[in-house]
C-alpha cells in the first residue's frame, strides 16, 4: 500500500500538529475564558440510506445485520461494525431511536432535520440544528465557530440538504468539502504580512462591508415585502460576515497552530472515497486537537443519490449506494449493502483511532470528544430506529461499552440534549426533548 | 388535526364557516355538499388519499390562501380525473356546477392576489450568470464561478428561480474575494523579466507515421473494452509524435523566430489522427501573466472538434492539463483557421516543481472527433503577450495630470452604470468615492483601494441581483433598464449588450416593435447558445446524466467522451428546432436525428464524418426520434444499472406534460426484485405493484409510458432482450386508453394525444425560466393565451419566445 494519511504515526502528528505551540496561545486569550481546563468537543457524522438489516430469516442475518445480536454489554457485532471492535470500551450502540415528528415524512430527507429536530413534513421550516446551539457557547473560546463539512460542498437543495448545519433562523449552512481550504482556513497564514498590513486589511474590509449594509438597507426602503425578504437573508450574511471580521481582527495578534500540510493528503478527492472521508476525518482531528473549534458536523454522503457520495461504494466494487439499498432482493444484495457499511464503519474506526492517540492532559482527545455517528433511516425510507453510535466523551462523563434499546417513547432529541448538556451549556430542552440518556452518563 | 369522532361534524361547521359563509357572496350552498358527498371519502382528514385533505384547505377560496391547491381541485374535477372511475360519480350536472364555482372564485382570488403574489422575486445572478456577466464586465476568460455553491433546483426544476436563490456570509465572502482576485488580474501590468518566442512546426517529416498512426487508431476504438487510466478523462491514452510528453521545444529569439516563420511551410504539419492528442512541452515558461498562443489548423477530413489545453504532467499517468479552449474546425488546409488565446499564466496549471522526469509546461491538442484528422501546422507562443490597442475593460483612460482620486471617479463613472445595468445618480457616485477616500486614507495603495472601491460594486445587490424596486401596493411596468436586463439574461443569460443597452437608453426598447427587433436579434445571435443550453438542461432535467452512476464494469463504451456528446445531442436538438423554426413537436417525435460521428457509432448508424452534429433523416434508426429517443434522457433516468421504467415514466409527464405525479408516500413497498429471477419482465412486475391500490393511483399514470422504453437499456442503446435475458414484448394500455407496443407508437400517441399539454407544459416551462419565478393560478390565462398563440404559429419555438417577451407578464414587475 501507498503512504496514506492515517498511516502517518502518533508521534509525527503530534510534533507536526505543534500542540505545544497552541497552548501558550491560547492563554493569551485568557482574559476571553478559562484555558487552564481541556476542553470538551463535539463532532456529529451523518451517511444516508439506512444500513443493512436482513431479516432473522435471511442468510445474511448472521454477518450483515448493522445492528449487533446480543443485549447490554454482551452484544456481538457483525461484520458491519466488526471494524469498531477495537473501540468497544468507547461507544455505545444506540437502537430504536427516531425523531417523533420526522417518522412519517419520505425517508429521504432525514438529513434535514437530523440535527435539528424539526417538523418539515407540511411546509418546509427547518430550525436551528444542535452543532450551532453548542457553537452559540464554545465559539468565544476559539478562532472558528464550528466546522460544517461535507462531501459535497454547499447546501444541497431544501428537503435534499447537504450540510447538517442549520442557522438559528433554519437556513442551511454551506458544507466545505474541499481539504485544502479547510486546511487553510484552519491553519494557513498570509504570507509574509506584517501585523498593522492584516490590521489595516480587515478594516479596509470591515469599511467595505459598512458601505453595503448601508447601501443595501437605503435600497430596502423601496422594496415591497417579498423583495424584502429576499434582501433580508443578504444583509444577514454581510453582518456575519462582519463579524467575522471582528473575531478575525480579535484572533490577530495570536498565531494560527502550525500544522505541516504535509500530514494532511490534501489532495484528497471524492474519486477515493476511503482517502477522501479519511481526510475528513484527519482535518476535525486536528482541528480538535489545536482547539481551532469545539463542534464539528460532517455529512459523508446525501440521501438523494444525486451527490458525489452514492457513488462511494463503487470505488469498492459495490454500485451506487441508493442502489444498493433497493437491492436487498437481489443476489447477495444485503451482504452488499453490509459491505459499505462495514466500509464506513472502517472509516469510522480510523477516525476514533485517531483521537485515541493524541494525549491530552491525563487522557486522550478522545475522551474528551463525544461523537454522534449514524442515520436518520433503518432502511432506506423508513424514518425509524436509526442505526446510531456514540462514542467518545468518557471524560465528559459518558458511560460506554453497551448496546442500548430504546422505545419510540425517547426521541432522539434527548441525544442532541445530553451531548449539548455535557458540552457544558445549561439548557434543559432541545427540540422535542424529553429528558437526557441518563443510562449513558455517570 | 382532526379526530375521528369529530368528523362529521367538524365537516359541517367548516363548510358553514367558509364555503357557504365566508363572505356575502352569494354561492350555492349545494357545492359544499357535493364536495363532502364525492371527495371527503377519499380527500378528508383521515388518512387523505394522496395526502390531500380537501377539508383542511381554506374553504374561502376566494381569500386566494389555498388557491395552488383549489386549482389542482378544479383540474381533477374538470378533466374527470377526479372522483376515480370506481367511486360514485358525478352528473355532468353536478361537475359543471362545481367547476363554475370553484373557477369563479378562483378568478376573484387572481385579481385580488395580482397586487402582491405572482411579482418575480428579486432575483439574485445565478452561477451560470454570474459568470457570464463578470466575464463580460471584466473581460478575462477565466473561472469566476467556480467557489461559489451549486444552486437549489425550484420546485419545476429551474435554478434561475429568485425565491430559491440563497445567500450565505460564505457565499458573500466568496462574491468579495473572486471580485478581488479578478480585478487585481486584471489590472495588474505584468513586467516580466524575462520574455520567450517559441515557433513550433508541426513535424513535417512524422507524416508517414502519424498516416500510419491513424489507420491503426481506428482500429483500436472499435475496442470497448479499452479505458483510459485513472485522470485520463480525455483520452489522453493515446499520444501522437514525441510520445508521452510530446514534443520538446525550445526559444527562440527574435531573429530566429521571424526566420523560422517566415521560412515556414504551410502544410506540412503533422495529421492528429481521431482521438489522439499533441503534446509540446516548453523549455521554459513564465508563472505569471499573460502569454498569446496561436494555434494554426485544418480539418484534413470532417470538421473535428478540438480542445487545447495547459497544464504539466502530475506523475506518470496522470495530466494536470486545463482545457483553455474548445472548437470545432472548419477550415481546410487551403483556408486554415488560427485560434488565438490569450492566457492568464495564473489561471491555469502551472509546472513549478524540478523534477527531472516530468520536464516542463505542456500545451496539449486533442482531437476529439472519433472520424476526422486534425491537420496541425504550427503554434506560436509569444510571452509577454504584445499589448492589444483596445481599452482596458475596467479602468478609465488615464489622462495626463489626472490626480489619483480624479482616476478613480472616471473609473466608477465608466464602470458602475454597467455593472448595475442602469444609470447610476450623483449620491451614488459620491458615496463610493467616500468609500475609495477612506479606504485609500488607511492603506496608501490607490490602486487598491479601487479595487476594493470596485469589488464592493461587484457585491452589491445593485449588482448580484436583478433589482426592480417595486413597493408593494403598486404593480409597474418595467422601466426600459429592467426590460433589457430582463431579456438579455432569459436569452443570453448575462448583461445587456452595447447595442440593447443604447435602445434602453434612449427609451426605444418599450416600443413593442422595438422590443420584438430586439428579440429578434438576440435570438439569432450565437450568444443565444446560453439559452439552449441553460434552459434545455433546467428544463430536461439533465443534470441527471451528472447524477446517474452508470457501472463502467457493464458499459464499457461509456466515458466521458461519450458522456458529453450525449448531452450535446440534446442541446444541438433543441437549437436546431429553434433556429431551423421546424416545430417543436419534433420533441415527442421526430423524423429527425442530430448526428455526430461519435453518436452514429453509438445509436449504430452509418459511419458519418466529424464532430459536428447535424440533422440526419432517422428512417434508418426510427427508435432515435425526438427527446424520447435520445440517450440523455434513457441514461439519466436509467439506475446506471438496468433501465428504470417508473423513472422514464415520470420524466415524460413531468419533463414533457408538465403534470408531475405526487412523489411517493413514506414506507413504500419496494418492487419484489426476487421475482426477476422468477421469470417475470419488469413490465409484469410493475404490474402487479399497480395491483396494489395504493400504488396504482398514480403509478397507472406512470409505469406505461416508461415500460414501452424497455428496449433501451441503462445507456440508450437498443436490446431484444432485458438483462435478465427475457425477451422484451410490450403490449401497454397507455393512461389515455392508447395501446402502444413500442417506443414509436408511444410517441405516436403522444404526438395524436397530447399535442395540446406538451405545447402548454412548454409554455410553462418557458414562462417560469424567463421569468425566474413560478408560475401560479394567476398565471393560467397567460398560460392558455401564449399556448394558443403557439399552436396556432405552428409550434414555433422563435415566435412563441417573441410573444412572451412582449408578454404584460415579461414586462410588469
Amino acid at each position: 500500500m501507498t503512504t496514506k494519511s492515517w498511516q502517518i504515526d502518533r508521534r509525527t502528528l503530534l510534533k507536526g500538529a505543534g500542540i505545544s505551540l497552541a497552548l501558550p496561545l491560547m492563554e493569551a486569550m485568557a482574559s476571553k475564558a478559562d484555558k487552564t481546563r481541556i476542553p470538551n468537543r463535539s463532532c456529529f457524522m451523518f451517511f444516508p440510506n439506512g444500513v443493512s438489516l436482513p431479516p432473522e430469516s435471511h442468510k445474511a442475518h448472521k454477518d450483515w445485520h448493522w445492528f449487533p445480536s446480543g443485549d447490554g454489554g454482551d452484544y456481538k457485532f457483525t461484520k458491519s461494525l466488526a471494524p469498531l471492535a477495537p473501540h468497544r470500551n468507547e461507544i455505545s450502540i444506540l437502537q430504536g431511536l427516531s425523531h417523533p415528528l420526522s417518522r412519517k415524512i419520505v425517508g429521504h430527507n432525514t438529513a434535514d432535520v437530523f440535527l435539528t429536530g424539526a417538523d418539515i413534513s407540511g411546509t418546509y421550516n427547518n430550525s436551528i440544528s444542535v452543532d450551532q446551539v453548542i457553537a452559540r457557547e464554545t465559539e468565544k473560546h476559539t478562532r472558528i465557530p464550528s466546522l460544517v463539512l461535507s462531501s459535497d460542498n454547499g447546501i444541497g437543495y431544501t428537503a435534499r440538504t447537504g450540510t447538517l448545519s442549520f442557522n438559528k433562523s433554519g437556513h442551511p449552512i454551506p458544507a466545505d468539502a474541499e481539504p485544502r481550504r479547510i486546511f487553510n482556513r484552519l491553519f494557513g497564514t498570509p504570507e509574509g504580512e506584517s501585523l498593522p498590513d492584516q490590521r489595516s486589511r480587515l478594516r479596509n474590509k470591515g469599511s467595505m462591508l459598512d458601505y453595503l449594509l448601508e447601501d443595501t438597507s437605503k435600497l430596502a426602503r423601496k422594496l415591497g415585502n417579498y423583495d424584502k425578504r429576499k434582501l433580508d437573508e443578504y444583509l444577514t450574511s454581510i453582518r456575519e460576515v462582519e463579524q467575522q471580521v471582528d473575531r478575525t481582527e480579535a484572533w490577530l495578534e495570536v498565531a494560527k497552530p502550525h500544522v505541516d500540510p504535509m500530514n494532511v493528503n490534501l489532495m484528497a478527492g471524492t474519486d477515493d472515497p476511503a482517502e477522501f472521508i479519511r481526510t475528513i476525518y484527519d482535518l476535525m482531528a486536528l482541528a480538535f486537537q489545536t482547539d481551532s473549534t469545539r463542534v464539528a458536523t460532517y455529512q459523508i454522503a446525501r440521501e438523494d443519490s444525486q451527490g458525489v457520495g452514492d457513488k462511494f461504494p463503487q470505488a469498492i466494487g459495490l454500485g451506487g449506494h441508493h442502489g444498493l439499498s433497493h437491492g436487498t432482493r437481489k443476489e447477495n444484495g444485503y451482504e452488499k449493502w453490509g459491505q459499505y457499511d462495514e466500509f464506513l464503519s472502517q472509516q469510522f474506526s480510523y477516525f476514533l483511532s485517531k483521537l485515541k492517540s493524541v494525549e491530552e492532559g491525563d487522557a486522550t482527545l478522545l475522551d474528551r470528544t463525544m461523537i454522534l455517528y449514524g442515520c436518520g433511516t433503518s432502511t432506506t425510507h423508513n424514518a425509524n430506529n436509526y442505526p446510531i453510535v456514540l462514542a467518545g466523551g468518557a471524560k465528559c462523563g459518558f458511560n460506554h461499552g453497551a448496546m442500548h434499546r430504546f422505545t419510540d417513547e425517547t426521541p432522539f432529541a434527548n441525544t442532541h440534549l445530553t451531548i449539548a448538556q455535557k458540552m457544558g451549556l445549561r439548557i434543559n430542552q432541545f427540540a422535542d426533548s424529553t429528558g437526557t440518556l441518563s443510562n449513558l452518563i455517570l | 388535526m382532526f379526530r375521528i369522532l369529530q368528523l362529521t361534524c367538524l365537516l359541517f361547521s367548516v363548510i358553514s364557516s367558509g364555503v357557504i359563509n365566508a363572505s356575502d357572496r352569494s354561492r350555492p350552498t349545494q357545492t359544499g355538499k357535493l364536495l363532502i358527498r364525492f371527495c371527503a371519502d377519499c380527500h378528508g382528514p383521515d388518512d387523505p388519499k394522496g395526502e390531500f385533505n380537501l377539508l383542511a384547505l381554506n374553504q374561502d377560496i376566494a381569500d386566494g390562501i389555498d388557491a395552488d391547491h383549489w386549482h389542482e381541485v378544479l383540474n381533477q374535477l374538470a378533466t374527470g380525473e377526479m372522483p376515480p372511475e370506481d367511486a360514485e360519480q358525478l352528473s355532468d350536472k353536478e361537475r359543471q356546477q362545481l367547476v363554475t364555482w370553484i373557477r369563479s372564485e378562483l378568478d376573484i382570488a387572481a385579481e385580488k392576489a395580482r397586487a402582491t403574489g405572482g411579482q418575480v422575486v428579486l432575483r439574485r445572478l445565478t452561477k451560470y450568470e454570474y459568470q457570464n456577466t463578470m466575464r463580460d464586465l471584466i473581460g478575462l476568460p477565466i473561472n469566476y464561478a467556480k467557489d461559489l455553491p451549486p444552486e437549489p433546483k425550484s420546485l419545476s426544476g429551474f435554478l434561475n428561480n429568485g425565491q430559491n436563490l440563497l445567500m450565505s456570509p460564505v457565499q458573500m465572502e466568496t462574491y468579495l474575494q473572486v471580485a478581488k482576485r479578478a480585478l487585481d488580474l486584471s489590472f495588474s501590468k505584468p513586467s516580466p523579466t524575462e520574455s520567450y518566442r517559441y515557433f513550433i512546426e508541426a513535424q513535417s517529416e512524422r507524416t508517414e507515421d502519424q498516416k500510419k498512426q491513424a489507420t491503426a487508431s481506428k482500429k483500436e476504438n472499435s475496442d470497448p473494452s479499452k479505458f483510459p487510466p485513472k485522470g485520463l478523462s480525455m483520452k489522453a491514452s493515446r499520444v501522437n509524435v514525441g510520445g508521452k510528453d510530446g514534443l520538446f521545444v525550445f526559444p527562440l529569439n527574435s531573429e530566429e523566430f521571424a526566420l523560422r516563420k517566415a521560412n515556414h511551410r504551410s502544410f506540412d504539419g503533422a495529421l492528429l489522427g481521431p482521438t489522439y492528442r499533441q503534446l509540446y512541452t516548453l523549455d521554459k515558461w513564465p508563472t505569471q501573466g499573460e502569454m498569446l498562443i496561436r494555434i494554426r489548423l485544418a480539418a484534413a477530413n470532417g470538421k473535428p472538434h478540438v480542445t487545447i489545453g495547459m497544464g504539466y504532467r502530475a506523475s506518470g499517468a496522470v495530466l494536470n492539463v486545463k482545457p483553455i479552449g474548445e472548437t470545432l474546425v472548419n477550415g481546410s488546409a487551403d483556408s486554415p483557421q488560427v485560434l488565438e488565446y490569450r492566457i492568464r499564466m495564473e489561471e491555469v496549471p502551472v509546472f513549478l516543481s524540478g523534477k527531472p522526469k516530468f520536464r516542463g509546461e505542456m500545451i496539449s491538442v486533442v482531437n476529439n472527433s472519433t472520424s476526422s484528422d486534425v491537420l496541425l501546422d504550427s503554434i506560436e507562443v509569444v510571452y509577454p503577450a504584445p499589448s492589444q490597442d483596445t481599452s482596458h475593460p475596467v479602468l478609465a483612460e488615464r489622462a495626463e495630470g489626472m490626480t489619483d482620486g480624479e482616476f478613480a471617479e472616471a473609473t466608477l463613472r465608466k464602470f458602475v452604470p454597467l455593472a448595475y445595468r442602469r444609470p447610476v445618480s450623483e449620491q451614488e457616485f459620491h458615496e463610493l468615492m467616500a468609500l475609495y477616500t477612506e479606504l485609500q486614507q488607511r492603506r496608501p495603495d490607490s490602486m487598491e483601494a479601487l479595487r476594493d472601491t470596485l469589488a464592493v460594486v461587484l457585491s452589491s445587490p445593485h449588482f448580484l441581483y436583478v433589482t426592480e424596486p417595486r413597493l408593494e401596493s403598486e404593480s409597474r411596468e418595467l422601466n426600459a433598464y429592467e426590460l433589457a436586463t430582463r431579456l438579455s439574461y432569459f436569452l443570453w443569460s448575462t448583461t445587456p449588450d452595447e447595442q440593447l443597452r443604447q435602445q434602453a437608453h434612449s427609451g426605444e426598447l418599450l416600443k413593442a416593435s422595438v422590443l420584438r427587433n430586439e428579440t429578434e436579434r438576440l435570438l439569432s445571435d450565437q450568444r443565444v447558445e446560453q439559452f439552449v443550453r441553460n434552459f434545455t438542461y433546467q428544463w430536461l432535467d439533465m443534470s441527471a446524466l451528472d447524477r446517474v452512476a452508470v457501472d463502467p464494469n457493464l458499459f464499457k463504451l461509456w466515458d466521458a467522451d461519450l458522456k458529453r456528446d450525449v448531452a450535446e445531442e440534446t442541446f444541438s436538438f433543441v437549437n436546431y428546432v429553434l433556429q431551423s423554426d421546424e416545430s417543436a413537436l419534433s420533441f415527442l417525435k421526430s423524423d429527425f436525428v442530430m448526428l455526430n460521428d461519435r453518436m452514429a457509432g453509438f445509436y449504430g448508424f452509418e459511419e458519418i464524418q466529424g464532430s459536428n452534429f447535424r440533422p440526419v433523416p432517422n428512417t434508418a434508426i426510427p427508435i432515435r426520434s425526438g427527446l424520447i429517443g435520445q440517450a440523455s434522457f434513457l441514461t439519466g433516468n436509467s439506475t446506471g444499472v438496468d433501465s428504470h421504467p417508473i423513472k422514464r415514466g415520470v420524466w415524460i409527464t413531468r419533463q414533457l406534460l408538465n403534470d408531475p405525479p405526487p412523489p411517493p408516500p413514506p414506507n413504500v413497498p419496494e418492487l419484489d426484485e426476487s421475482q426477476l429471477e422468477e421469470g417475470l419482465s419488469v413490465a409484469q412486475l410493475l404490474a402487479a405493484h399497480r395491483d396494489n391500490p395504493a400504488c396504482n393511483d398514480c403509478h397507472k399514470k406512470i409505469d406505461p409510458w416508461g415500460i414501452t422504453l424497455e428496449n433501451f437499456n441503462a445507456i440508450g442503446q437498443f436490446r431484444e432482450k432485458d438483462s435478465h435475458q427475457i425477451p422484451i414484448a410490450i403490449d401497454v394500455t397507455l393512461p389515455n386508453g392508447n395501446q402502444a407496443t413500442n417506443s414509436v407508437t408511444m410517441q405516436e400517441v403522444l404526438l395524436e394525444t397530447k399535442k395540446e399539454e406538451f405545447s402548454k407544459a412548454l409554455v410553462e416551462n418557458l414562462l417560469t425560466y424567463s421569468l425566474g419565478r413560478e408560475l401560479e393560478f394567476t398565471d393560467a390565462k397567460t398560460v392558455d393565451r401564449l399556448s394558443q398563440a403557439f399552436i396556432q404559429d405552428g409550434y414555433r419555438l422563435k415566435p412563441l419566445i417573441v410573444r412572451i417577451v412582449t408578454d404584460e407578464a415579461f414586462r410588469i414587475k
